[in-house]
Formats: structure tokens, sequence, C-alpha cells
């Protein structure tokens, strides 16, 4: 292998840059840790797949995040092939081995996030948790940065109500 | 935990994140995925005699090339060129690169292409049964078929395109029946190279070469039956090349059996290698044409097998060769199986069209949220 390609570097930075943020997108949607890291990795190697075939990426953010949303519809689609026996077989439980990264406070915000309407609540964590403008939510989701921007503010009333701030 | 405003509830969210080890494992994951799949370049330059033609287009180029084809001789002569022999240059780079600038149709042009594949597949055959495959034009050979193989699957997508819009549905059948028989004999001229490719590796590092000439024999028979040979072909007998193999296996017989080992394993990368570019496309085709569940779980599986790969790859650098060599197995299994469904997907397909064009449109509509897709997927599944 020579010196790495402008591309590479390129998509070596934006891993760099946005891994924490599309991990913490996939966990507020799929629940467990190590499925959220699958889904990650998955999203930086279609990512890569899609820029060695030419495909030319002008915001890395917003890519990634379509990317990661893709990928969680994608997720649930194979999933409900196969869960529901396994989970009547070895019960529902949360992934052990997250000692220290599921301090009971993480556990709490997610539990406070997943209750809200999926409708909302990703326009909500895209917007805050991972910074994105309403225009790059609105390119990641497919819809109107209208729609967007009026989920965000729903979205934020229904966590108000949840967290009791008046 | 109270929060007295939604920005310290967001605030506590984001220092949720990938351990530095998790970060760095996925780093080097992905730096090797990258390594392995680099950005796409042609797979072969065309050669520099083509080129010089080519700026005489297009016109002149007629006049020039029906003077080579008339010239006889030489031409002719060149036909039963081997690699390595010196007309050999002049039947690959000039008489069928003419033929094939001639041709207008993307049916003849795919046939043609096609058929490039598989005279080079009966040259590699001819060359390992009289022992004179070397690495360097099993190498270029190898070039070629897959460059070939790729012409011909543009070439067929084009096939598709034209008829799509006219009324000509009668003419329509006839098309596909063509499209699945070029695709088939694209597929079985893949899977002959990666044959021939896999035993003449083998070969060349075997301990045990009856069994081994026992194999590379039934892939020159499998390459056999690619069919259409433009050269014909005499089977080796075993005790033709028996004394050959013996001879390798003296030389061979003495090294460490880890060198074995280690020479199987990089046949088996570079096997690999070619194979992840084919069901590379096949599965991108799939996506193109059904965009449906199948070519998801075909890409799901192919990126498993990727994944297999590229630990298997590093598993080799690292010296563990018994793991990097039933790695690349299963990835090979796993690929090989991921492009027989392809195919016969796609044949399937080509009998019963409407079906997976409803799936596709209903599913690329629900984006906005897991449950409505889910819904709708359910939905469309009932009814058929």
């Amino acid at each position: 292998m020579g010196k790495p390609s402008q591309s590479e570097e390129a998509f070596l930075a934006a891993h760099k840059e946005h891994a924490d943020g599309i991990f913490r997108f996939c966990l507020s949607r799929v629940g467990a840790r190590e499925q959220a890291l699958d889904l990650t990795q998955d999203v930086f190697a279609k990512t890569w797949d899609y820029v060695r075939e030419g495909g030319a990426i002008d915001s890395w953010k917003a890519f990634l995040y379509r990317t990661a949303h893709n990928a969680i519809i994608d997720f649930y689609r194979k999933k409900k092939s196969v869960s529901l026996d396994v989970l009547e077989e070895s019960g529902f439980e949360p992934s052990t081995n997250e000692a220290q990264h599921t301090t009971a406070e993480f556990a709490h915000i997610r539990s406070v996030l997943s209750s809200l309407d999926e409708t909302y609540r990703v326009p909500l964590t895209l917007r805050y948790m991972e910074g994105l403008t309403p225009a790059e939510i609105a390119r990641v989701l497919s819809l109107t940065p209208n729609v967007v921007s009026v989920r965000i503010n729903r979205g934020l009333a229904q966590l108000r109500t949840k967290l009791h701030i008046i | 935990m109270k929060y007295d405003h939604t920005d310290t509830f967001f605030d506590q969210a984001r220092r949720e994140q990938l351990t530095s080890a998790e970060k760095e494992r996925m780093y080097t994951f992905l730096t090797s995925y990258i390594a392995h799949k680099p950005i796409r370049t042609k797979a072969i330059e065309r050669s520099p005699w083509f080129i010089g033609i080519a700026f005489l287009r297009p016109l002149p180029l007629i006049a020039f090339s029906l003077i080579i084809l008339l010239s006889g001789g030489t031409v002719f002569a060149a036909e039963h060129a081997l690699p390595g022999d010196a007309l050999y240059p002049i039947k690959v780079s000039i008489t069928e690169e003419v033929r094939a600038a001639l041709i207008v149709s993307s049916e003849k042009q795919a046939l043609w292409a096609v058929e490039r594949a598989e005279r080079r597949i009966a040259e590699a055959t001819l060359l390992m049964a009289e022992d004179r495959l070397t690495p360097e034009i099993r190498t270029e050979l190898d070039a070629h078929i897959t460059a070939h193989a790729e012409d011909a699957h543009r070439a067929v997508d084009n096939v598709e395109t034209t008829p799509e819009t006219s009324e000509s549905r009668m003419a329509d059948t006839g098309t596909r029946e063509l499209q699945a028989h070029i695709q088939s004999r694209i597929l079985a001229a893949e899977k002959a190279r990666d044959r021939i490719i896999r035993s003449s590796v083998r070969l060349a590092f075997s301990a045990t070469p009856h069994a081994e000439m026992a194999q590379a024999k039934a892939s020159t028979e499998d390459a056999a039956e690619v069919r259409t040979m433009a050269l014909t072909i005499e089977p080796p007998t075993a005790t033709d090349t028996a004394p050959n193999a013996a001879e390798l296996s003296t030389l061979t017989a003495s090294e460490p059996p880890r060198e074995e080992l280690r020479g199987r394993v990089a046949g088996l990368i570079e096997t690999a290698h070619e194979r992840s570019k084919n069901t590379d496309r096949v599965v991108s085709r799939l996506e193109k044409r059904l965009g449906s569940d199948v070519a998801q779980s075909a890409r799901e599986r192919f990126n498993e097998a990727e994944r297999e790969r590229i630990v298997g790859a590093s598993a080799f650098a690292e010296g563990r060769l018994e793991e990097a060599e039933t790695r690349f197995e299963r990835s090979l299994d796993l690929m090989l199986a991921v492009q027989e469904d392809g195919e016969s997907e796609v044949s399937e397909q080509a009998d019963d069209d409407t079906l997976p064009t409803a799936t596709s449109t209903a599913t690329t509509t629900a984006t906005t949220s897991v449950e409505t897709h889910l819904q709708i997927e359910v939905g469309i599944e009932q009814p058929l």
C-alpha cells in the first residue's frame, strides 16, 4: 500500500470526528451497546463502499447520519424475523458487560429518550445531541426543514413534560 | 437525576461515547477494510497498440482494421497463439479489439466479451495442462478475464435498458432469455477462472501432488464445460502431468510444512480478492434490479464474507495461518453462495417481474419511521 489517498484520509478523518455521534445515534435507536457498535462499523464500511465506487460526498456528517438512519431501518427489518424466538428462550436481558459505561444515569437518559415518540425522538437527538442543523436533519430523514423544526419543537415540549420541567 | 433544563439533559446524554478501545478497534478494522477495498480503477489498461489505433476513429479505424483483417496470414496465425508466444499480443490487442470495436449492438458486444473471457480461460487451461502457466501469465489472464466479464456485464445492462419503453413486448422475452444466457456464461467463466487460479496456486505449493492434480484436472474439465472454446483442448492425461507434479513434490518436500500452508493461504487471499470483486458486482446488480430484501440479504452476507476475508488477512499478516485459512475458506464459500443465489434470483425475476418492483417502491417510500415501515412491509407480504 502506498501512502493514503485523499479520499482515504478524508474518510478516516470523518471516522475520527463522527464515530461517537453515529454510535450514540445508533444506540439511541437500538438500545443495546453491542448492536450499536456493529451498526456503527457497518455505517462506515458502507460509506467507504460508496466512496470507492466514485461517489462524491459533500457533507460527511449528513451522509453518515443518513447512512446510519437507513442502516437502523434495515436492522429493524431484519430483526423481527429472528429475535422473538431467541427472546422467548433467553428472556430479555440487556447486555451485561457494559459495566462502567451504562451508569444508572445513562440508563435513565436512555429510558427518558425512548419514552418519546420515535417521530420526535430522532430529530430531537440529531438536533441537540449531535448538533445537526434542521436543514441537515431534513436531508437525513428525507423531510422538509419545516417539518423537522415542527417535530423538534413538539419533541422538546414532550421531553419537558417527561422531565417535569415547566 | 433532576434536570432543570433540556440542555443539561442533552449535555449529559452527549457524554455517552465509544471507549477508546472500541474506537481503536473500529479504526483498525476500517483501515484494513479500505486497504482491501481500494478506490476502483480500471482493471486492465488498453494496450498502447490499440490506443494508437483508437485515435484514428471512426472511419479510418474501419479502413485500417479492414487492411489488417484482410492481410490474412499474420492475423490468422495469431488466432491460435498462446500467452508467451510472439503473436499473442496481436491476437489479443489487435484482432480481438478490432472486432470488439466493430460491433454495434449491445447484445453482440456482450456475447463477444463473454467469448473473449472464455478464450482466456481456454488458454489458461491449456497452459496449465502443459505446466506453462506461470504466475505472471496467470495474473495477466486473470485481469483479462475480469475485464471482459465486466465489459459483458455492462453490455448486458445496456441491452436491458433499451427495449424497456418500446412497444415490442414480443421481443422482450427473447431479450430476457438472451440476457439470462449471457449472464450464466459470464458466471460460469468467472467460476472457472476462480477454480483455475485456486488450483494452479495450490499446485505450485502442494505436498500431495496427486490429489491436487486431480483437482486441477477437475477444474480444467469445468472450464471445458464453459463452452464454445475458440481452441480445441486436449485434456491432460494423468500420466502426462504426473512427472511434473512429482518433481514439484520433491522440491517442496524439503521445505517445512509451514511454507506449504503459507503458500496455500496466499493463493486463497488472491482468489478471495478476485471473488470479492465479482461478488460485489453481482450484489450491486441485484440491488439495482431488485432493491428488495433479497438484495439486502445478499449484501449482508457479502459483508460478512468481507469481514471474514479481512480478519483472515490480518490473521495471515500476524502468522496465524490456520485461522487465516479457515476464514478465507469460509469467506469464499459465503461469496460463492451469494453469487449463486443472486444468479438464480435474477433468472427468477425474469419470469415474474411485477412483484419485486411493487415491493421496492413500497419500501423506499417508507423512510420516516421504523414503525410505519414495519407496518407497510408486513402489509405487502400478506396478500401475495
